[in-house]
């Protein structure tokens, strides 16, 4: 096909009208044509404009919870692909990755993680066909990572809910409210504690944001001259967390338990604030 | 004394500028790792964003299960946004869309029969929403897509909503594939000439 054949299918590809097998060959064209992927880009825009023709409407109160408990367990992309980002910035010649946009946002993501690879594509000026079976490559990853992502997030919830319910039915488990101290009185938590197997976990509610660097750090307090140290852990944007924790043996005899402000990383003994504290018999 | 807080940015009206900015610095920041940013970002588009999922799948759970997992998505890929290459709405739509598509090719047509409790009324917006939901947009959308003409309007919609081919609205619509061809590309033009002036700061 010509240039100008490729252009006028350019408006139905930013739509997502064509066939797979045309859309293949857009995007082939799209790599090497800087003004077609000018195009594309004000075309996307004109489409998404029909996004806004749509009644707004409000989800379910609890999916944002969910959305920010679920992101907790991801980790962002490493930061490898950050800096190859920002070498491009710097003016290092664009990746071919780059330069392939197809419909899906996703698509221009992924795309970069083979960044390295089109690059090297670009200069040794290898064949086309090459680029081709690394377009193929990109969707069975894509496609791939879709499925793997929906599997991990499901499995995650399914054995953090057998965890929780393992935890809070254990014979010999012991629940126990922490409340806010002067320093955050909003603040609260519940803690349960099985002594015999170490096993405990922390739900926090209202505790405000660790300053950067800073992170909370639970306590088991058996001997109040020597609290012994707890899991580390970060709020949610609304102040929440869940902490699961492994109690050593010298802290499974405590009956006080409380939650300070330590450096991020933790301390062998409290330093900072106490935000969280149980009662004290 | 903690790390800054874009999501205050937010509470007042922006212009698309100001937005547009605010809404980069937050896919930056969530490039980051900062939750606090992808939950602006979520108060910011949930409404738009679910407006349109549901449009396409006509289902409350499948749309929420979208919308979960687009959020999901942009945590992950946040880092690939370029201001170069476009605005965060339509990264963020653009994202919305085909993973909405995308499920409802999995589900079938089987399933598009669906929860007509759907047919939502329009939401109350607070001031603090105002521009992210971009109401003045919204009305510039709807009339441009009124004056179009009803064959090429209907091809957009069946492309962009039901994810349709131009082959499957041609066989859909019992009409010549290349006169789809031709209302597409002469609607997508129109559209984007009635838009022009009104959305050049926004699209």
């Amino acid at each position: 096909m010509t240039h100008e054949e490729y252009r006028e299918m350019l408006a139905a590809y930013a739509l997502g009208a064509l066939e797979a097998a045309e859309a293949r060959s857009i995007e082939e064209h799209l790599a090497s044509c800087d003004d077609c992927r000018a195009e594309v880009a004000e075309w996307r825009a004109t489409a998404s404009a029909l996004a806004l023709s749509t009644e707004l409407v409000e989800p379910g109160a609890q999916l944002r919870s969910r959305i920010l408990e679920s992101v907790r367990s991801i980790p962002q992309p490493s930061s490898e692909q950050r800096a190859s980002a920002s070498a491009a910035k710097d003016g290092e010649p664009k990746r071919a990755s780059n330069v392939i946009q197809m419909p899906q946002a996703v698509r221009w993501s992924t795309g970069q993680k083979f960044g390295a690879i089109a690059a090297s594509v670009a200069i040794l000026a290898l064949s086309a066909s090459l680029l081709i079976l690394w377009n193929r490559l990109n969707d069975l990853q894509r496609q791939y990572e879709r499925e793997h992502t929906a599997v991990e997030v499901l499995a995650k919830q399914v054995s953090e809910e057998r965890e929780i319910r393992e935890m809070l039915t254990a014979p010999g488990a012991q629940m126990t409210r922490l409340s806010g101290t002067n320093a955050a009185q909003q603040a609260s938590a519940k803690l349960a504690f099985d002594p015999q197997t170490g096993r405990a976990m922390l739900f926090a509610y209202n505790l405000p944001p660790a300053p950067a660097g800073k992170a909370y750090q639970l306590w088991y307090i058996a001997d109040l001259a020597h609290p012994v140290p707890g899991g580390v852990f970060n709020t949610d944007a609304r102040g929440g967390a869940v902490l699961r924790d492994q109690v050593p043996a010298e802290g499974r005899s405590a009956s006080v338990f409380a939650v300070t402000l330590e450096p991020q990383g933790g301390t062998s003994a409290p330093t900072g604030d106490k935000y969280l504290l149980s009662p004290i018999s | 004394m903690c790390r800054p807080h874009l999501t205050f940015v937010a509470a007042e009206a922006l212009t698309p500028d100001e937005a547009q900015t605010l809404d980069s610095k937050l896919l930056h920041a969530v490039a980051r790792g900062d939750e606090a940013a992808l939950a602006s970002l979520y108060d910011r588009y949930r409404l738009i964003l679910f407006g349109l999922i549901l449009r396409i799948l006509h289902s409350r759970p499948e749309a929420e299960d979208i919308l979960q997992d687009v959020f999901i998505q942009v945590w992950k890929t946040a880092g690939s946004f370029d201001d170069a290459r476009g605005r965060p709405f339509t990264w963020l739509v653009t994202l919305a869309r085909s993973r909405a598509i995308d499920r409802l090719r999995a589900l079938g047509s089987r399933q598009r029969v669906a929860d007509e409790s759907v047919q939502a009324a329009p939401e109350s917006i607070s001031d603090s929403e105002a521009d992210a939901l971009q109401s003045e947009q919204r009305g510039v959308v709807r009339a441009a897509l009124r004056e179009l003409p009803a064959e090429q309007r209907e091809a957009l919609v069946l492309a962009y909503f039901e994810g349709l081919t131009q082959t499957e609205i041609a066989a859909r619509l019992n009409a010549p594939l290349g006169t789809v061809k031709t209302r597409m590309r002469s609607g997508m033009i129109k559209l984007r000439e009635l838009l022009g002036e009104k959305m050049k700061d926004f699209l």
